[in-house]
Order: structure tokens, then C-alpha cells, then sequence
């Protein structure tokens, strides 16, 4: 290759560079341009234009625009190298007229030696806006998505309150009907009409006195099928009101866990609505339930739906417990207590079921872990993030197999 | 010719003139359509950017002749109906930068110019 046509390969190369869509600069150390293609031109010369620079030293801009490159530059210590690569930097850019706009270069500085550095930057200020645009509807996606959790939370929270005053009412109705209806009253009336037919035919007539039992047995007969009615009735709708309960708690997994709300509970009525919850399935389990409630009761700051599963999980559990005693004569006991101190509210969940040895104890609160065929390990564990989530503490204890079992949980107030 | 970079009279003088006259002026001056497309492209110019007439003429200057005045302090300007603007700028010669002047002219008659002397 001879010497001119060599130089005409470099002018070719040169004129490449130049025309490369990218801003190539070649500066000293202090910052003074001896080499720059268009691109640099074009993008760099509004800039120096409104910082009111000659454009002859890039150490002046960036001072200004991007002080985090221009120090990476200053400050690397190696004779030569890659200094930054593909740094994005955010330019904020205020035109004559008073509008803002934001450029975005992306800068990479390569240090040739003692005294000569290269920058090279990109214009992705477009990229960048685009960008900025779709996080911007992820976010707004998103506070919509949480806006809904909300609203289901809520109405799920508030159908869950309707559903276990209904339960509680319906268990009242059920037992008033076994305990105060007619049926004993008048069967009693009967057997004395039975008991004194003799008297009763010489004062009234035979036929007259045979009305009157005949009659009595018609009206407890009849009185009998009403209430195997109202009965079987109740019991429909008790089945009604679990079913309804199963799919709030189901639904209430999904929305659990995307909101905790702070609102203030009455822990009272926290024990109270989960003891009601279970009275029904406790009943027909024939287990006995005390209720204690300490007259000064407060209330605490608190997610209501998820201090609720914690009772219910814990009251479950010991009743749970109480069902599986091997002498099927024993009493089955739960002991639901409510106490209050100076700075807190404890409230003592005793069975006289099962219970459990200490190695239990210590994995009792672990996740995953379960002592139910079919249990997950998960009750416990959840129980202990809400409670301590709500600067409480929980814990377990029990005397040995067979010894009954007690939770307790703490609220600081 | 004794017109000064910064004379009144220059934009009609521009209009009226050729590429000869150009030449003989001691600065640069491009003659291009509303469009951009280079028309004349004088000595003094060439021997500014670097870039021979015939490398010149018949191309798009603010994108293909001149790419670093693609912005809105040159290439913008001349979307205004009137333009006759002086203001500082950087060249590159090859790819040495060489700080100029620029006057930046629109013609009423479907020609804009663009001036450029060292500074």
C-alpha cells in the first residue's frame, strides 16, 4: 500500500468517525476537546449554548451536567482502561423560553493514557421518556389492582361480620326452642289427665274427659312435628351460614397479605365474634366452652380479620385437641380467658385435651411443620407473623401428653 | 468585494450573487433550498469543514454535510419565516474542533445561507 493511498484510508476512517451517530470526544485530562465527530457537536453544543460555555472543554460541562462521570474519570488510577461503560445519566435541560425537558445520555469514558481520555455518549433521552412513561402505567396499574383489594378486603370483611351475628342469632333461636318450648308442659298435663281419668270422668262425663286426652295427645303431636320442623330448618340454615363462611375465608386468602389494615378493634368483640363463630361446631362436638372477659376491656390498633383467624385458629386447635381424648367420658374443656394488666391484654386459651412434649413444644411455631394427618404447618407459623405484627407475642405451652395444652397471647398496649 | 462577515447588505447581496462571488469572499458560505439541499458551497467553506464542493453539493446539509448543526440551536432555526442570526459555534475539521461564527440567513425566495468564519 503506498503512502497516499494509506493517508486516503485514514481521511475514509475519519470521515467515518465523524459521521458516526454517536458522540465521540477525545479530551486531556483538563478537559480540553482535541478531537470530536458531529454527533458530539450536535448534542453537546445546546448544552454548553445554555450553560453559557466556550465549547472547548469538556471537564466544564460535565462539572456541570454529569460531576459523577467527570469525577470517575478524574479519580482512575490505572494508566489506561475502560473508566465507566454505559453509565446512564439524567440531564435536566431548562430551554430559553422557560420549558423544562429531561436529555438521557448514556456515557462510556476510556482513559488512553496519563493525559488522554475518550467519551463517548449516546442520546437515549427517547428510550428514556418511554421508559419512564410505561413505569409510570405499571405503578398506576398497580394502586388500581390495590385500590380493588381494598374494596374486596373491605366487603369481605364487612359480609364475614354479618354472617357471624346471623350465626350467633340463629344459635340462640336453636337453643331457646330445645330448651323453652311447650312440649314438656303439656306432656305433663297429660300424664296428670291420665293419672286422674277417674276423677275427671265423674266430674266432666267419660266421653267429655276422653276428649280432653285425646286432645292433648293431638296438640303434643303436633307441636312435636313443628318443632322437628323448625328444627331441621335451623339446622339448614347453620349449614348455610358455614358454607357462606368457608367461601369468605377462601376468598380472604387471595386478598389477604395485600393491605394490612389499622384500625381500632375492640378486643372483647375480637373474642367474643370468634368464640360465637365456633360455638355451633363445639356445640355438636360436645365440648365445653368457658368464656371470660375482664370488664375493662380496651381496644387495640389493629387488622380485625386477621387477629380473628388467629382466635379461631388457636380455639380450632384446641378443640382439635379435646376431640382426640382416649377416655370418651372425660369432659371435654376449653377455657377461653380475658385479662388485662397496666400495659397489656393477655388473653389464655386452656384445653384438657391433648396436649404436647416439649420437643413439640419447640416446633410448634415452625412453618411447615404439623402434628395433623392433614394438616399444612401453616396456622401456627401465620399466627405468630400477625400477632408479632401487631407488637404482640404468642405462645404455646403444655404440661406433657395428656396434660391439656395453653395459648396465650399478649398485646401490648 | 469588501463585504464584511457581519454586513446589513449581505443577505441581498447573496441572493443576487454566484458561487464565483462566493468564493472570493474571506469566509464560508452555503447556499441551500428551504429544504436543506445544497446548492453552492464556497472555497471558503470547503476550507473550513474539510468537505470539497463536490462532496457537497446536492446533499442535505444539516443531516448528510453537516450533521453537528442537527439541533435546535442551527438546523431549527431556520423553521422561522425570517432569520438573520449571528452566533458562536464549533466546527470540526475532520474531527479537530474549530471554534467559528456563524450567520445563520433565510432568503425570501426559496434559499436559506448559512455563513461560517473562524472565530
Amino acid at each position: 500500500m503506498s503512502a497516499i493511498s494509506a493517508e486516503s484510508q485514514v481521511q475514509k476512517m475519519l470521515s467515518i468517525i465523524y459521521q458516526i451517530p454517536m458522540g465521540l470526544v477525545e479530551a486531556t485530562k483538563d478537559g480540553g476537546i482535541t478531537a470530536m465527530n458531529a454527533k458530539s457537536i450536535q448534542l453537546l453544543m445546546p448544552l454548553f449554548h445554555i450553560h453559557k460555555l466556550k465549547g472547548n472543554n469538556i471537564n466544564h460541562l460535565l462539572s456541570v451536567i454529569a460531576p459523577q462521570v467527570l469525577a470517575a474519570a478524574q479519580q482512575f488510577v490505572p494508566a489506561n482502561g475502560n473508566v465507566i461503560k454505559q453509565v446512564r445519566q439524567e440531564i435536566p435541560v431548562t430551554h430559553a423560553n422557560g420549558s423544562d425537558t429531561d436529555l438521557c445520555f448514556l456515557f462510556t469514558v476510556e482513559k488512553l493514557d496519563e493525559d488522554q481520555f475518550t467519551y463517548v455518549f449516546d442520546d437515549v433521552t427517547e428510550l428514556y421518556h418511554k421508559e419512564k412513561e410505561l413505569n409510570q402505567m405499571i405503578e398506576d396499574k398497580a394502586i388500581e389492582q390495590l385500590n380493588k383489594f381494598e374494596i374486596a378486603s373491605g366487603l369481605l370483611h364487612d359480609i364475614g361480620n354479618a354472617v357471624v351475628g346471623f350465626g350467633s342469632y340463629i344459635t340462640k333461636i336453636k337453643r331457646s326452642i330445645e330448651q323453652k318450648n311447650d312440649i314438656t308442659t303439656l306432656q305433663s298435663l297429660k300424664t296428670f289427665v291420665e293419672k286422674n281419668q277417674v276423677a275427671l270422668a265423674g266430674a266432666l262425663g267419660e266421653k267429655k274427659s276422653k276428649a280432653i286426652a285425646e286432645l292433648l295427645d293431638g296438640v303434643i303431636t303436633n307441636q312435636e312435628s313443628n318443632l322437628t320442623e323448625v328444627r331441621n330448618s335451623v339446622t339448614d340454615q347453620m349449614k348455610i351460614i358455614s358454607h357462606i363462611q368457608e367461601i369468605l375465608n377462601i376468598q380472604r386468602q387471595y386478598v389477604k397479605g395485600h393491605y394490612i389494615e389499622r384500625a381500632t378493634v375492640s378486643v372483647r368483640d375480637l373474642i367474643n365474634d370468634s368464640v360465637s363463630m365456633l360455638a355451633n361446631s363445639f356445640e355438636k362436638r360436645g365440648i365445653n366452652l368457658g368464656l371470660q372477659i375482664s370488664s375493662d376491656m380496651v381496644q387495640i390498633k389493629g387488622d380485625r380479620t386477621k387477629l380473628m383467624q388467629v382466635f379461631l385458629n388457636l380455639l380450632k386447635n384446641a378443640a382439635d385437641s379435646v376431640v382426640q381424648l382416649e377416655n370418651p367420658e372425660q369432659a371435654k374443656e376449653i377455657n377461653v380467658a380475658v385479662g388485662r394488666g397496666k400495659t397489656s391484654v393477655k388473653v389464655i386459651i386452656q384445653d384438657n385435651g391433648r396436649g404436647f412434649d416439649e420437643a413439640t413444644g419447640a416446633k410448634l411455631f415452625t412453618r411447615g411443620y404439623t402434628t395433623k394427618a392433614e394438616g399444612t404447618g401453616l396456622g401456627l407459623a401465620n399466627c405468630k407473623n400477625i400477632i408479632e405484627g401487631h407488637n404482640g407475642q404468642i405462645y404455646l405451652t403444655s404440661a406433657g401428653v395428656g396434660q391439656g395444652a395453653t395459648s396465650v397471647v399478649i398485646f401490648n398496649i | 468585494m469588501n463585504l464584511t462577515f457581519n454586513d446589513p447588505s449581505l443577505p441581498e447581496w447573496l441572493e443576487t450573487s454566484s458561487e464565483k462571488d462566493y468564493d472570493n469572499l474571506p469566509f464560508g458560505v452555503v447556499k441551500m433550498n428551504y429544504d436543506g439541499v445544497v446548492t453552492n458551497y464556497s472555497k471558503g467553506q470547503s476550507d473550513l469543514s474539510g468537505v470539497s464542493k463536490e462532496n457537497a453539493r446536492g446533499k442535505h446539509f444539516f443531516t448528510q454535510v453537516a450533521p453537528c448543526t442537527n439541533n435546535f440551536m442551527v438546523a431549527e432555526k431556520y423553521k422561522s419565516d425570517s432569520l438573520d442570526e449571528i452566533m458562536p459555534y464549533m466546527f470540526t475539521y475532520i474531527t479537530l474542533p474549530t471554534p467559528v461564527e456563524l450567520r445563520l440567513i433565510k432568503g425570501s425566495k426559496g434559499n436559506q445561507y448559512l455563513l461560517a468564519k473562524n472565530a
